[in-house]
């Protein structure tokens, strides 16, 4: 079967990847090994958190520190796809999501400060609506409700680190925590998700939390509200209840997510862009410095896809796009060069959490302004290959909390280059 | 603060005297300077010895080894599985050695016995088909977190008291007799004051320290020994390398892991060891040769403990045949046996005892001497029943009965019922928690991990313990400002382990871990 | 060693956020949990056994969504089967694992199969005593079984081909053989029929290990003798293909299955690998209509892609809409169990009211099970992607 653009890689890069090829008219197939890793995430784009990298200070404003990240880092995703080209991205997914029917607030031009389950905050770009109402620089007081057995969100432990911040004056709202008992919502937030999906549920629920509320109070949620149906279940609470809510996302399966998957997914293949996913082997077929298709196995039936040009969007390790023996590090898909430190001592640090995070996050294949993977020579290995996310090296997106925002980015430029060069 | 002994150190052999005294009516104050089993008692193979492994080299070792294991597996039952080991030779070992290995341990009444290699190929399947020999032990695997504890427990079920956090800085005398100590919290600096009759220095690898504080020279050695836990069982019975002791001769699964030990190193650093990558590769290396399939195998952790050995005192004993495999400084062939010394009579401190050396599986019979001796000097005469008395565990725990654990993964819990999964990893469920909860010393989450193994499993601790943390605070066992702190520090030192085994997909569990803390939690900025 | 098993697991729960049966019941804890969570507890004794395992419905969604492919079925039904060796299961699900194998017995195997589930007296007792499910219409058809046919139909000349054409085709739906052997004669292909037996997926998922490795032995020696000759064997049931590719090797422990099973092809992606060599008979009429088509779970497991739907493009004027991806809940016989009836009901409504909006003209499927569970709920008439093909070279 044949395509212009192949992406492989069903994370926020490879998605996005898809869709800038599909919108300039390119036929676009997407294959992946597993669901993408959008699960994985907050579902809120960071787009620039910390910058440099160990930095205590939060980048209040990525518009303004980016110029500098690139002007230091020229290497950096970000410096590749250049400052207009990061708006246009975070401009268009701001777009498609409204369109979709998951609208993100927010802009480059400043970051949200929000609240986690542990109750620190962390700093990131664009948020889902139902996210929004948690701005911790508002000065309304919290109400966080929990659910009794959904394990990973304690709304005491979260309400106490808060207040502790509120009184060493790094946040304005002040917090109250509850757990509602009778709503039997399950062990994990996916059962309660989707039963908030449903009106009739979400009676129950405001019934419940109504009593529990304060005047002038806002309420925070786990991120529970709704699988499928989150801005009719944002908007029934907030009108029942008079005041504004949000939502925290809590560790994966994390539902803001799913839920950004989800849309994404379904508005690609209503845009006609296949996805199979699933699949356990992929084996590259190429033709000198041309890839031309995947095969999806050995044998003489195993479907083979071709096309013009391809994404790479196969992220790190978690993503299977890299893979380490005990000697050894690989990109799995097309072996292309990797430099990492030769001894495994060196690939970790001897914190988890210290400021200079881990070499094993900064590795990544290198990439040149073109999003072309490149050799230790600069030489482009495949013409018609790209790259987007996670597998390019070159950053610590976890210390700087970039990983959305570059995915957007690199995965918006990657599909663009690619349907152009298939000629769209 | 009065009494009658005063214990120093809280792992198996404190706690084993620290029970003994009580039993046999005395009061006793037990101080450790950490928390519970934050010495060798915390970082070893959980290895249960039939003995047989000694029976060569160091016969009297061996002996009591046998004897001791009979008895524990009687009254510590439910913190054990009987899994039994197999000595195995392979076709590069010498040949000989299990004769020799039969002899010796038919000499000292171990029942070791040779059985057919088939057979055990067809009991274990993952283990080598080059195995030339194989010799059945009654070896059998150990939770040491849960034995010391219930040791405990037992002593403090009979009055006994026990102070974590204490760590003795003076040891008070007068007219050549012991009649105090200072300890001091190391974390906050206050001071507590013991008045005694009898010192106990169980203090395990600090125990030449504590002597010191008297002035007197125990000459311990230290010799680290490292280990690696693999994320499946893959073998149920104990499996030793059937030649002249080694590197990475043992296997033992503990639960639902496999442990591979050990490697020997003289060093002079005690304080918080940690395996070097280069002894993870050499377990590996080793161990593949006795399971092939571990060389795939995940490894979710490595971590490494500190012998404390008699290595002055034995200069004058039999070090037995020389071999090639050992080298005088790698002091595995310095003995294994212990050392109880009465410093009334050796040093002119009377009242002060030391215990030093042994191993996990001798220190019933380490605490019962230690303890004969204090009652000679008291003059009074009271029967050890510590070989007698079973331990105390919860009706529903058992090391063995993995099986069980598949229970607990019932109906999702609808609201508030305790049988919810903490721990996915080791199935953990949120009713043990606040079981142990409600007991001694829960500071730290190693404290919970230890008593219940929440966060040993796959993913170390990565997804369990915000849960944790968050149950610590809810029940009000942690306040407010200390929960990250404790969070963090759990953190760090699970990553402490993991660092050497960063490959594969504990490397990819780490990434995901990372991911969780920096990007939902933002943890490292606070 | 096989590479990917429970060690790959990294707790991300992206298969527990898509499990179906989780969606729909608290009654199964999620594959993260029953698969590798619960796998390092059961090295010691395989056979260990917990009530929550007879939930999960076999889709394998979870191993397709798992960034690694952990195979979590395999990882629980290994065990169950251990366990029911010790454990026999009961009579209903003896019954429901060996209805088509009993079909076979000629004259009088057919009629008991009917009373399973046809005969309302028995039906009614059945259900209550049982707890098979009300209400399900699974006749088999009263009329000649697809074997038969085909021993009065007139061998076509051309290349040979061998056609596994499994127990649903054979006793329930016999037009879908038939159209299947049309469209390959069509194609110049001389089709015969190995012998076969039951592909043993039922009584594999309902505990009968034995005898399912039984046939499956008797199965892959018939199909080495057309193997041997240099002719391939397609077939037109998904789950009878991926038992046979897969589960004979994984989960019966049959050597030499996969080597079998690489000369074991789907029909659609025969018929597209034939186009793509050129070799596909074209001169489709033209079908102005549009069908959904929905990719059976078992489809999706061989990771084959979507070749019916590639096959159907072919057809002028047609749309095909894919129906999002999900299980529609039967699985086999699965939903016809009174405990799961609804469980099955609940996984599958999605697809159901995607349909119901839509009212296209036809669901396809390559699955029987998906096509009784999608019709049953929606009224719509359901076809197998082969039945269109021969409506488009014959209308």
């Amino acid at each position: 079967m044949f395509y212009d653009v192949i992406v492989i890689g069903a994370g926020l890069a490879g998605l996005m990847a898809a869709e800038a090829a599909q919108r300039h008219g390119a036929r676009v197939l997407v294959l992946a090994r597993g669901m993408g890793s959008l699960p994985l995430t907050t579902g809120c784009i960071d787009a620039l958190g910390y910058f440099p990298p160990a930095s205590g200070e939060i980048v209040s404003s990525p518009w303004t520190t980016l110029p500098q990240l690139i002007a230091e880092c020229p290497h950096h995703p970000y410096a590749l796809v250049g400052l207009s080209k990061i708006a246009e991205a975070f401009s268009y997914f701001q777009k498609l999501t409204q369109k979709i029917g998951l609208p993100y607030y927010g802009s480059l031009n400043s970051n949200f400060l929000l609240p986690t389950p542990l109750g620190t905050f962390r700093p990131t770009c664009l948020v889902p609506e139902t996210m929004g109402a948690g701005d911790l620089t508002l000065p309304e007081p919290v109400l966080l409700l929990g659910f009794a057995g959904l394990k990973d969100f304690s709304p005491y432990l979260a309400a106490a680190t808060l207040n502790q911040l509120k009184e060493q004056q790094k946040i304005a709202p002040h917090f109250r925590a509850e757990i509602i008992e009778k709503i039997d919502g399950g062990g994990s937030s996916l059962p309660i998700a989707a039963a908030l999906d449903q009106e009739s549920f979400r009676q129950e629920l405001i019934k419940s939390i109504r009593m529990r509320l304060k005047p002038a109070e806002r309420l925070g949620l786990p991120a529970v509200l709704g699988l499928h149906s989150s801005a009719e279940a944002l908007a029934d609470l907030e009108a029942q209840l008079q005041t504004k809510v949000f939502e925290i996302p809590l560790p994966p399966p994390s539902i803001p997510g799913l839920r950004l998957q989800n849309k994404l997914r379904n508005h690609l293949q209503s845009s006609g862009v296949r996805l199979l996913i699933g699949l356990a082997a992929l084996l590259p077929q190429k033709e000198g410095d041309h890839l031309s298709g995947f095969a999806l196995g050995n044998s003489k039936y195993s479907p083979a896809y071709t096309a013009t040009s391809f994404v790479l969007a196969t992220g790190k390790f978690v993503g299977g796009g890299l893979e380490a023996t005990t000697a050894k590090i690989e990109e799995t898909l097309l072996h292309l060069p990797l430099s990492y430190p030769e001894q495994r001592k060196e690939w970790f640090n001897r914190n988890l959490l210290g400021l200079s995070g881990q070499p094993f996050n900064r590795m990544g294949i290198a990439v040149n302004e073109n999003l072309q993977p490149v050799n230790a020579a600069g030489k482009v290995i495949y013409k018609n290959l790209f790259a987007a996310g996670g597998i390019i090296g070159h950053s610590d997106s976890m210390m700087e909390k970039s990983g959305g925002g570059i995915a957007l980015a690199t995965g918006y430029l990657a599909g663009e280059l690619a349907a152009k060069y298939a000629g769209f | 603060m009065k009494t009658e002994v005063v214990v120093i150190g809280g792992g198996a052999t404190g706690a084993g005297v620290f029970r003994d005294l009580a039993l046999r009516g005395l009061e006793v104050v037990l101080l450790e300077k950490a928390d519970l089993t934050s010495g060798t008692s915390g970082r070893n193979h959980g290895l249960l010895h039939s003995g047989a492994r000694y029976a060569v080299y160091d016969p009297d070792s061996a002996r009591e080894c046998f004897q001791e294991n009979a008895l524990i597996k009687k009254i510590a039952a439910p913190c054990l599985e009987e899994t039994g080991g197999f000595f195995l030779s392979l076709p590069e070992d010498p040949p000989e050695y299990a004769d020799t290995l039969l002899r010796a341990c038919h000499s000292l009444g171990i029942p070791a016995k040779e059985v057919a290699v088939a057979d055990v190929l067809h009991q274990e399947t993952k283990l080598s088909p080059r195995v030339k020999r194989a010799i059945w032990v009654p070896d059998a695997s150990v939770d040491p977190f849960r034995l010391i504890r219930a040791n405990i427990e037992a002593g403090e079920n009979l009055g006994g008291r026990v102070f974590l956090h204490r760590q003795v800085v003076e040891i008070f005398t007068a007219r050549g007799k012991v009649t105090g100590v200072k300890a001091i919290d190391p974390r906050t600096g206050e001071e507590f004051k013991i008045q005694c009759h009898f010192l106990i220095n169980a203090a395990g690898v600090w125990a030449g320290e504590i002597a010191r504080l008297a002035g007197i020279n125990l000459g311990i050695l230290f010799s680290k020994g490292s280990l690696v836990v693999f994320n499946q069982r893959l073998v149920n019975a104990v499996i030793n390398r059937c030649r002249p002791p080694a590197n990475g001769d043992i296997f033992v699964p503990h639960g639902p892991t496999l442990i591979l030990g050990t490697t020997s190193q003289t060093v002079a650093q005690v304080d918080d060891p940690f395996p070097e990558i280069e002894e993870v590769d050499l377990l590996l290396g080793e161990g593949e040769k006795m399971i092939p399939q571990t060389k795939e195998t995940r490894v979710i952790r490595a971590y490494a403990g500190i012998r404390p050995l008699l290595g002055a005192r034995e200069a004058e004993r039999e070090a037995g045949p020389e071999t090639p495999n050992a080298s005088e400084a790698d002091g595995r062939r310095l003995s294994r046996d212990f050392l109880l010394v009465n410093h009334g009579a050796q040093d002119q401190l009377r009242g002060f005892f030391s215990i030093c050396g042994g191993k996990l599986t001798t220190y019933r019979l380490m605490a019962e001497k230690t303890v004969d001796a204090v009652m000679d000097e008291i003059g009074r005469k009271e029967s050890c029943r510590t070989a007698e008395i079973p331990l105390p565990f919860p009706r529903e725990y058992s090391f063995h009965a993995l099986e069980k654990k598949l229970l607990k993964i019932a109906q999702i819990p609808s609201a508030n019922v305790p049988q919810e999964i903490v721990c996915e990893c080791e199935l953990v469920s949120k009713k043990e928690i606040l079981q142990e909860v409600g007991k001694l010393g829960i500071f730290s989450l190693k404290e919970l991990q230890e008593r219940t193994r929440a966060g040993m499993g796959p993913c170390q601790g990565g997804f369990c313990a915000p849960r944790l943390t968050a149950l610590l605070l809810e029940t009000g066992k942690i306040t407010a400002a200390e929960a990250l702190t404790i969070l963090k520090n759990f953190l760090e030192e699970r990553w402490k382990g993991i660092r050497p085994v960063l490959w594969g997909p504990q490397l990819r569990e780490e990434q995901l871990i990372q991911a969780l803390y920096t990007e939902f939690f933002n943890l490292d900025r606070f | 060693m096989d590479k990917s098993d429970l060690d790959q697991c990294i707790k991300c729960s992206i298969c527990t956020a898509f499990c179906p049966v989780l969606k729909a019941t608290g009654l199964f804890p999620g594959p993260k949990l029953a698969g590798p969570d619960a796998e390092r507890f059961r090295q010691k004794d395989i056979a260990a056994l917990a009530s929550w395992i007879e939930f999960c419905d076999y889709c394998k969604i979870c191993e397709r969504v798992c960034p690694y492919n952990v195979p979590i079925p395999w990882l629980h039904l290994r065990s169950r089967l251990a366990a029911h060796k010790q454990k026999k299961p009961s009579f209903r699900d003896w019954l429901l694992g060996h209805a088509y194998y009993l079909a076979k017995l000629g004259k009088w195997g057919a009629p008991f199969s009917n009373w399973i589930y046809g005969w309302s007296f028995w039906r009614w007792l059945l259900e209550r005593g049982l707890g098979i499910a009300p209400g399900i219409k699974l006749p088999f058809s009263r009329g000649q079984t697809f074997a038969a046919w085909f021993k009065t139909h007139q061998p076509a000349p051309g290349n040979p081909l061998a056609y596994f054409y499994g127990c649903h085709t054979n006793y329930v739906d016999p037009q879908v053989g038939r159209d299947v052997v049309f469209v390959l004669e069509k194609n110049g292909f001389a089709v015969f029929l190995p012998e076969q037996e039951c592909c043993a997926l039922p009584l594999i998922s309902n505990g009968f290990a034995d005898l399912a490795a039984n046939l499956a032995q008797k199965n892959l020696t018939s199909f080495k003798k057309v193997v041997a000759e240099g002719v391939e064997i397609v077939f037109s049931s998904p789950s009878c293909g991926m038992t046979i590719k897969e589960e004979y090797e994984q989960i019966l422990h049959i050597s030499g299955a996969k080597e079998v099973g690489e000369n074991f092809v789907e029909i659609s992606q025969f018929l597209w690998h034939l186009y793509e060599q050129g070799k596909l008979r074209r001169g489709f009429k033209e079908i102005r209509e549009t069908f959904y088509y929905h990719a059976p779970c078992h489809l999706r497991a061989l990771k084959i892609g979507l070749p019916a739907l590639d096959l159907l493009s072919l057809i002028p004027g047609l749309q095909v809409v894919e129906i999002p991806e999900g299980c529609c809940g039967l699985a086999g016989t699965y939903g016809l169990k009174k405990e799961k009836y609804k469980i099955a009901n609940e996984i599958g409504e999605e697809i159901f009211r995607f349909v119901r909006r839509g009212r296209p003209k036809g669901v396809i499927s390559d699955c029987e099970a998906c096509r009784l569970q999608i019709e049953r709920h929606t009224g719509i008439k359901t076809y197998h992607p082969i039945q269109i093909l021969r409506q488009a070279y014959e209308v």
